[in-house]
């Protein structure tokens, strides 16, 4: 668990944070504490809360007990403080949109009534994609892009929307080894910006080099803090239980095992 | 022949009337049927229609026009369908389902116990447009532009909520609201076809302009103003169809509208093979 103060404001800060979905306890007692220019892996079991810590986080789902604060704030009033790249699957891709319509969406609350790009909300766009070195992709349709650029695009979107915080759920699966570099270039460049960036990933191989730290979630906080020294075989444990055997011997950057690849 | 045969029908003053609401349906149904094709709302339109009988036979009954007494109806069960498909724990296709099919029992019940009513039914569930009065032209041509101005100042969050509505909600647009207002505007457009397209066929100028842009044009809006073009084509392509031929103006539309689905199928598989 850890230490750091909450005295400070955090970007986000929680505190004992409780979600209760239905019946069930998807969410127990969360405490932790991300500071700006940070980039943190949430790893855990399917299951485990990561999308619903999400949507805590974004303000989608209630917080049953506990705190959850963004910059000071509930999550509720921090609308817009916090963009959110979702899995393609939530996207309804029959609209043929191009990346420039997409990146549009995110300043979509405070432009014109017109179907017209107004000049300012050009360089927004422009300036948004050059970020995430898709701007000669500008009018191109997303769903013939790859998944890697998908999501750069999504990303774009965010930064547009003027996004402090950055929450990508699960943005590497089905994206190949050189394009999640690219993304994680662009994710680098963004923390140096000052963003505050969680992603969740199922990768724990690679975990070690690609981000600062590491939130690891099964219902509860197991861990978090960098994952060199949190990743201990017993939080593996709790993390993936009886599954936890895979990654006993597996030192981060090495592997033991071959699995075959 | 000749040309006289595209102009002659416009000398007699129920002609021009039937144009131009022709083309006020052919433009704002495929409008809202691009959103419609993408959402998968088609079952919604159809129900919309459906479910507007009985006013449109209450508006008969108290004497005030068909179209005056659908909309504040069309509004509610628009509302109301929203509702369901946020609350709905049986399916919104089931719940849909049997409030329109009920409603338009309903409207049938009506029909038979209120003999009195002088109403074709052919004509309600068909369509007949060559029978438009100067007051039916107002204000389908209001509502043409009432629909016509939403989707064009709400573009941007149509767009966002019908693509993304977590993302719009999370970066901070309503989206129930503009769902909403999204549902109103396509009840509002569709009541006011019913007397051209009639309540069976709506459906057909709602979605088939729009799925036959959609098969040619690369991008959402692009595919918006061409379905429109199509929905003119087809309408008033159904138009001199029910006057040369006297068919009902709802079936003449609908096949016009096919016709033009298939031929830009066919073309488009041409051009792909050619290639």
């Amino acid at each position: 668990m850890s230490n750091k103060s909450l005295n400070t404001v955090c970007q986000i800060a929680s505190e004992g944070c409780c979600v209760e979905l239905g019946s069930e306890v998807v969410l127990d007692d969360l405490t932790f504490a991300i500071q700006d220019s940070s980039l943190v892996g949430v790893v855990g079991p399917n299951g485990g809360g990561k999308t619903t810590l999400f949507n805590a986080i974004l303000g989608l789902v209630p917080i049953t007990h506990g705190s959850m604060t963004i910059k000071g704030l509930n999550p509720n009033e921090a609308l817009g403080m916090v963009g959110y790249v979702p899995q393609k699957e939530e996207f309804n891709w029959k609209f043929q949109v191009t990346a420039k319509q997409v990146v549009q969406m995110g300043i979509t609350k405070n432009s014109s009534f017109l179907p017209t790009t107004s000049k300012k909300d050009q360089e927004i766009i422009e300036d948004s994609l050059a970020k995430v070195a898709l701007l000669p992709r500008i009018n191109d349709r997303v769903e013939e892009m790859s998944g890697g650029q998908r999501q750069r695009v999504l990303l774009a979107r965010t930064l547009a929307q003027g996004a402090e915080i950055l929450l990508l759920d699960e943005s590497f699966s089905g994206v190949d080894i050189g394009s999640q570099e690219k993304l994680l270039d662009v994710l680098r460049n963004l923390k140096n910006d000052g963003k505050t960036i969680l992603m969740a990933t199922h990768d724990l191989n690679t975990i070690g080099e690609r981000f600062d730290e590491v939130l690891c979630l099964n219902r509860h906080c197991c861990a978090f803090g960098d994952p060199l020294e949190v990743l201990t075989p017993d939080v593996l444990t709790e993390l993936y239980g009886s599954h936890s055997s895979m990654f006993k011997d597996h030192t981060l950057g090495r592997h033991r095992h071959n699995y075959g690849d | 022949m000749g040309i006289e045969y595209i102009y002659e029908p416009f000398s007699y003053g129920f002609m021009v009337r039937s144009l131009i609401v022709a083309v006020s349906v052919g433009v704002m149904l495929p409008i809202l049927g691009s959103y419609v094709i993408n959402r998968n709302l088609g079952f919604m339109g159809d129900a919309i229609a459906h479910a507007s009988l009985p006013a449109l036979v209450l508006g008969l009954l108290i004497g005030t026009s068909v179209v005056i007494a659908a909309f504040p109806a069309a509004i509610l069960i628009a509302l109301l369908i929203g509702y369901i498909i946020n609350k709905s724990k049986i399916g919104e296709d089931t719940a849909v389902g049997i409030i329109f099919s009920s409603l338009f029992a309903l409207g049938f019940i009506l029909l038979s116990i209120f003999k009195q009513i002088s109403l074709s039914v052919e004509d309600l569930l068909l369509g007949q447009i060559l029978g438009v009065s100067t007051f039916d032209v107002l204000s389908t041509l209001i509502l043409a532009a009432v629909v016509v101005i939403t989707s064009v100042t709400l573009y941007k969050q149509f767009l966002f909520v019908s693509f993304d509505p977590i993302g719009a909600k999370v970066a901070g647009l309503s989206v129930k609201l503009f769902d909403n207002i999204f549902l109103v505007v396509l009840a509002l457009a569709i009541v006011g076809s019913l007397q051209s397209v009639g309540i069976i066929l709506v459906l057909s100028m709602l979605i088939t302009p729009a799925a036959a842009a959609k098969l040619i044009m690369k991008t959402f809006p692009s595919s918006m103003i061409v379905g429109s073009v199509f929905g003119v084509v087809a309408s008033i392509g159904g138009l001199y169809l029910s006057y040369y031929l006297d068919f009902p103006s709802g079936p003449s539309m609908a096949l016009t509208a096919t016709s033009i689905f298939i031929i830009v199928w066919i073309v488009r598989r041409a051009i792909s093979y050619a290639n």
